[in-house]
């Protein structure tokens, strides 16, 4: 069962002089074992999209299913949504409290009633898919590790929640290009082997065309476009009149072509562009200006 | 200039988690200059920066600002007058209810007279593009506003030198855009010196110079012409390179006439189709 979002709309403090439109009639469909990725400036409406998922917020109006729940229904159990769909906030090394890493990452299950034996299995499979060495860190104090190490801490706090939804918000923020990297492939990995569905979102045009099935870019509270992201990409125009822009690769070619070179548009990744311009580049360019 | 000697700097000396920070480090910085500092968490650079303005003293070794010793107590208030810090969490750096009184709070420590204080304000919100802004919250502001305010709070009490560390990692495409470009202006135009920490590629290419730190030292240094054509090195330490300089360097491999020195997507345009 998907996660289907209908006609959703927000209003951020109703009836004040500050109320604010956040989003404004959302039809969303994410369908299991995806890769979405959501794009939009700070401001767009994608974190406030996001925490609808797992019923952090609800709709002021229209409806969020998730499999077979609403999440304004009355009768239901909000946890029972919280632990289907987890959500991994900005900067969510901020929300580490515990005395060990140990104990942090256990935190989740033990209030999911599990026994001590499943619980210590449980924190070792999420290390684990967050490529910690249980051993090694168990027992350090989550304060004293690196930036790195902290986020993915964090995040294992939330697989060991065994979530089918897996909601990331801005992973790779603050991090180094080699922090970056290891995040996004762990993402990767999550979602392929163990078939979580991921819902990233981000500002980095770079970070998700990389790794994404589909992308969902918000403008404004609405979605502007949605599709692979070679068909997102082909709309650059509208993509830099809204402030993103395309990755620095498809820009490259954009211009190329816009100069009369014969090159594909739909080029988004170094490797594809080496390719592509070892095979059409005109004789005779390979001189110094 | 700032002149850094052979700095070594340790975290917990003499203890069993001894952690060396700096090791043999040794840099001029000449007045005017944009110079970036490159390299992952963890290499040292902000232990670096922060012994530019005697918030760290070199465990061996000396840093000097205009002949000044940080390590004399006596030139503490000198230094740290001259050289300016702004750091990577603008939320952390804010102060005050309003914009013009958080920018007043470094001059009103330093005794500065009001009239030349309000004076200022104004001239430091113009430079960063905030005046709109001077009654307003801090706290309302966006990151990238944010930060342009941290940064005029310590252009007004006219540093000569200013180290940003990490200004830009917690904002977004847009804020990033906005505090470069305030910093790229006051090299040009006020010709203030710049030491620039990041992890960003299109914030180093700006630099008169790249340094590159990793464990604790500084590995490379030159033009970012000279720094990213090192294609296949950089990769090695896994920073980030260009990815217009990424193809340039592999068209190069194929053809050693093709440059292996571009860094933007404007020259690599005009070198294919010229």
């Amino acid at each position: 069962m998907p996660i289907i979002l209908q006609d959703v709309y927000y209003t951020y403090q109703k009836g004040t002089p500050n109320e604010a439109d956040a989003l404004k009639g959302i039809n969303l469909e994410i369908a299991e074992g995806e890769f979405l990725g959501i794009i939009g400036h700070t401001g767009s409406g994608k974190s406030t999209l996001v925490q609808h998922l797992n019923g952090l917020v609800l709709p002021t109006s229209g409806t969020v299913q998730v499999d077979e729940v609403i999440t304004t229904d009355k009768k239901i159990k909000m946890k029972d949504i919280r632990q289907k769909v987890g959500l991994v906030f900005q900067y969510p090394e901020h929300q580490l409290f515990e005395e060990t890493v140990e104990k942090d990452v256990g935190y989740g299950p033990d209030n999911l009633g599990f026994s001590e034996q499943e619980i210590k299995k449980i924190v070792k499979e999420a290390l684990l898919a967050v490529q910690l060495d249980y051993k090694a860190i168990k027992d350090k104090s989550p304060f004293n590790l690196s930036g790195g190490q902290k986020r993915r801490v964090a995040i294992a706090g939330i697989i060991a929640m065994k979530p089918k939804y897996l909601v990331l918000d801005e992973p790779t923020a603050g991090l180094d290009p080699r922090g970056r990297e290891e995040i996004l492939k762990q993402i990767q990995k999550l979602h392929k082997e163990l078939g979580i569905t991921i819902i990233l979102v981000s500002h980095s045009m770079d970070d998700v065309a990389r790794v994404a099935d589909r992308l969902v870019v918000m403008h404004q509270g609405k979605i502007e476009m949605s599709g692979k992201p070679q068909e997102v990409f082909t709309k650059r125009d509208r993509l830099n009149e809204i402030g993103l822009g395309v990755p620095a690769v498809t820009e490259l070619f954009y211009r190329l072509s816009e100069k009369g070179l014969p090159v594909s548009k739909d080029i988004f990744t170094v490797e594809e562009a080496i390719a592509a311009l070892k095979r059409e580049l005109p004789k005779g360019v390979g001189t110094r200006a | 200039m700032i002149q850094v000697e052979k700095l070594y700097h340790s975290y917990s000396p003499g203890k069993e988690n001894e952690t060396l920070a700096l090791s043999d480090v040794s840099l001029q910085i000449e007045k005017g200059e944009f110079v970036v500092v490159l390299g992952h968490n963890g290499c040292g650079k902000s232990t670096l920066a922060k012994h530019l303005n005697s918030l760290l003293l070199p465990g061996e070794g000396n840093v000097m600002i205009d002949g000044l010793n940080t390590r004399e107590e006596d030139n503490l208030w000198e230094i740290r007058k001259k050289v300016g810090m702004v750091f990577q969490n603008p939320d952390n750096q804010l102060v005050a209810t309003t914009v013009e009184e958080d920018i007043a709070f470094g001059m009103e420590n330093l005794g500065i007279d009001p009239d030349i204080m309000r004076e200022r304000i104004a001239e430091v919100l113009l430079k960063v593009k905030m005046s709109e802004f001077r009654n307003k919250a801090p706290h309302l502001l966006s990151g990238g506003q944010k930060q342009r305010v941290a940064i005029a709070g310590i252009i007004a009490m006219r540093p000569d030198y200013l180290v940003l560390d990490e200004p830009t990692a917690m904002l977004d495409p847009e804020g990033r855009r906005e505090v470069i470009e305030t910093i790229s202006q006051l090299n040009k135009e006020e010709e203030l010196t710049i030491i620039l920490i990041t992890h960003f590629m299109e914030e180093a290419v700006l630099a008169d110079r790249l340094i590159v730190m990793e464990n604790a030292k500084i590995i490379t240094q030159g033009t970012p012409r000279e720094v990213f054509s090192k294609v296949e090195d950089l990769k090695k330490l896994r920073l980030d390179i260009p990815q217009v300089t990424e193809i340039a360097y592999a068209l190069h491999k194929a053809d050693p006439s093709f440059p292996a020195d571009i860094l933007t997507i404007e020259e690599m345009v005009n070198q294919i189709c010229r």
